[in-house]
């Protein structure tokens, strides 16, 4: 028994260096088949040549310009991305909505964030767009709370929650938008109101770290150490558990980590 | 878009004339004769085209991108008898043995058909064109002076210099490959395999893993004591010595110095940046945010505006290096901010973040990977107002 044993532990080791090799031979002849069944040489640079030549024949210009931008900023080439991101905004307007995201979200650039929202909402002005998974109120109040001006955030995140909550209850809300009005409630003194959108976010999303530790914030404002214990223990279960709040391809500005957590949990009042 | 509907009538209209050659290719050994119809085949071949891919080949060279190629660590095994094998060039993995057929300037290996305009075929060279070309070049007749078990023991336990690197192979199989006066060391794995009759050189991965990454191999022509001459398949005319400066004791190993990629074939415009996880294992960015408030000192007279990003480029080992800074204005174009400045984050970055990063993972592939990460900090008037990915 001791023999197959060792000699499994020995050739092991062996076996998944032959299954990598076996992968390596496998890709390159994958890469053969794609050789033989495409005609064309490709890649990233020849399609960014492509969308080039395509400018300027003068075909599809506000899609390839918009493409191009948006390939440049995933290699976080902002002085090449910006440009190209606005003249396409310029050419055709509906780029609006998602270009006020990449300047909310992936550039944090509030100001001109805001500029690409108006116009995207303006574009149908009775209506509460939508960009992406959000409502532009929301973005746009967001964009206000990351400006450090809650005050004007909190008629956004009002319209956007009354607009599901009156249709269909608040078990149907984004537990982020609860999040959201709740941390800027909580910025203006307004700690209970905070709590209680705290309390309906926590039930839409119960594993979310972030709520729990902002209700801890908000049960500590109100002179509750004990339960504020409580959710900042929750947000660091959560958080011990998965990381999904921090590792999305983007890191929301408000996201909670472990030190923060063990931070607020020290300046709480000692246990008897 | 367009250009997939283009790209997809073409391939259409490709697939049509691929059954036709496929099935006339495919199932003519069954109806008898195989013999005389395979000796017509070939015929054909070499008559309509001038040269017979019949034969060695050895991988080159791979153009996965305008401009970024890399080694094509493939031996492509032509037989007279319409069967191939396509292995890697060490033997490390072999595929099943399969049938060819050239009928014309039109090329079946096996299942895949290469039109007339993809197959550029010379003496010497076996050149597919298509979505990443690929190059071959024919095994040259071999000098029956050198043998694989010779070389390998010339080469073993000794250091040797070819141009500015210097190689010590040690007898285990690893590889050190020393530049820049020994201040850059790269532990990589080496054999000498021989193939088609020629014996070849191969040197291949990294400090952990031998699988991986392999060099364009070399062909090793003559050999002395003290001199191994060797050509470079990219070149076929340049003829290099590899010089025996040292003999290294038996048993010895050695251990890598500085920053080395992973991958040999790392191309940052194909890097995806999106399919990676580039934020390092959990608290990466809440770290590197605290150590930039807690140690970057704006200067009192320069008061930046814009974002000042960092870029580094992150191993399958977690280890960062090759640490650039550059900058923007507000309006995202090119600015110099203050020396003082850009130095405190780059020696903050390279103190505390040189390790400790999260390999780069794509759904798909089941090892770590090489990728760039970067760090943007946002300045408002001398202030770090975000530090985002």
């Amino acid at each position: 028994m001791k023999k197959i044993l060792g000699w499994l532990l020995m050739v092991l080791p062996f076996t998944a260096t032959a299954q990598h090799e076996a992968a390596l031979l496998e890709r390159l002849t994958a890469n053969m088949a794609a050789t033989a069944r495409y005609p064309r040489p490709w890649g990233t640079l020849r399609y960014m040549a492509w969308l080039d030549s395509n400018i300027t024949a003068g075909h599809e210009v506000a899609e390839c310009t918009y493409t191009k931008g948006l390939h440049y900023l995933t290699q976080r080439a902002y002085g090449q991305a910006v440009p190209l991101l606005e003249k396409a905004c310029k050419l055709k307007p509906v780029y609006h909505g998602y270009v006020g995201w990449v300047y909310l979200q992936l550039l944090r650039d509030y100001p001109r964030a805001l500029v690409h929202y108006d116009a995207y909402d303006a574009l149908t002005p009775d209506l509460d767009d939508r960009e992406g998974d959000h409502a532009v109120s929301y973005l746009r109040s967001e964009i206000y709370r990351f400006m450090g001006r809650p005050a004007e955030a909190l008629p956004g995140y009002d319209k956007a929650i009354a607009l599901i909550e009156d249709k269909h209850g608040p078990t149907w809300v984004n537990y982020r938008y609860y999040l959201a009005r709740g941390q800027a409630r909580l910025a203006l003194g307004m700690a209970t109101d905070a709590l209680t959108d705290f309390d309906k976010a926590i039930p839409n999303s119960p594993s979310s770290a972030v709520s729990s530790y902002w209700k801890g914030k908000a049960l500590q404002a109100l002179n509750r150490p004990d339960e504020a214990r409580m959710a900042y223990s929750d947000a660091l279960l959560w958080l011990r558990n998965s990381t999904i709040e921090q590792n999305q391809y983007y890191e929301q500005q408000d996201v909670v980590y472990e030190q923060q957590v063990e931070l607020a949990l020290a300046g709480l009042p000692k246990l008897p | 878009m367009t250009e997939s509907s283009q790209q997809l009538s073409a391939n259409s209209e490709q697939l049509t004339v691929n059954r036709w050659l496929h099935l006339k290719l495919t199932w003519m050994p069954v109806f008898g004769h195989e013999w005389l119809l395979t000796v017509i085949c070939w015929l054909l071949a070499v008559l309509c085209n001038g040269q017979s891919i019949t034969g060695a080949w050895v991988g080159v060279k791979e153009e996965l991108d305008s401009g970024f190629v890399c080694s094509l660590p493939l031996y492509l095994d032509v037989r007279a008898d319409s069967t191939y094998t396509l292995s890697l060039i060490d033997k490390a993995a072999t595929n099943p043995k399969a049938t060819w057929a050239m009928n014309g300037k039109w090329l079946r290996l096996d299942t895949l058909l290469f039109q007339p305009k993809q197959v550029q075929l010379t003496a010497n060279t076996l050149t597919l064109t298509g979505h990443y070309p690929m190059q071959f070049r024919r095994v040259p007749t071999p000098n029956t002076a050198l043998t694989e078990a010779a070389t390998r023991t010339l080469l073993a336990n000794r250091s040797w210099q070819l141009d500015q690197t210097r190689y010590h192979f040690h007898e285990g199989g690893q590889a050190c490959l020393e530049t820049n006066g020994g201040r850059d060391r790269a532990v990589r794995c080496w054999t000498v395999v021989e193939r088609g009759g020629a014996v070849f050189l191969v040197i291949k991965g990294t400090e952990t893993d031998c699988s991986r990454s392999y060099d364009v191999p070399m062909l090793c022509r003559t050999s002395t004591d003290k001199q191994l001459m060797v050509s470079l398949l990219t070149d076929e005319t340049k003829l290099s010595t590899l010089v025996m400066v040292a003999a290294l004791p038996a048993g010895k190993t050695c251990a890598a110095i500085g920053f080395h990629r992973c991958s040999n074939c790392f191309s940052v415009p194909d890097n995806q940046a999106s399919e990676l996880d580039k934020h390092g294992p959990p608290g990466r960015f809440y770290a590197v945010r605290q150590q930039l408030l807690r140690l970057v000192r704006p200067s009192s007279v320069a008061r930046p505006t814009g974002i000042l990003q960092v870029r580094c480029l992150v191993n399958c080992a977690g280890q960062a290096g090759q640490f650039s800074v550059n900058a923007c204005n507000s309006d995202y174009e090119p600015a110099v901010f203050d020396k003082s400045l850009t130095d405190q984050v780059m020696s903050m970055m390279q103190t505390h973040f040189s390790a400790g990063w999260q390999p780069g993972r794509i759904r798909g592939i089941d090892r770590p990977l090489d990728y760039v990460a970067t760090i943007n900090i946002r300045f408002l008037d001398g202030l770090i107002t975000d530090v985002f990915p």
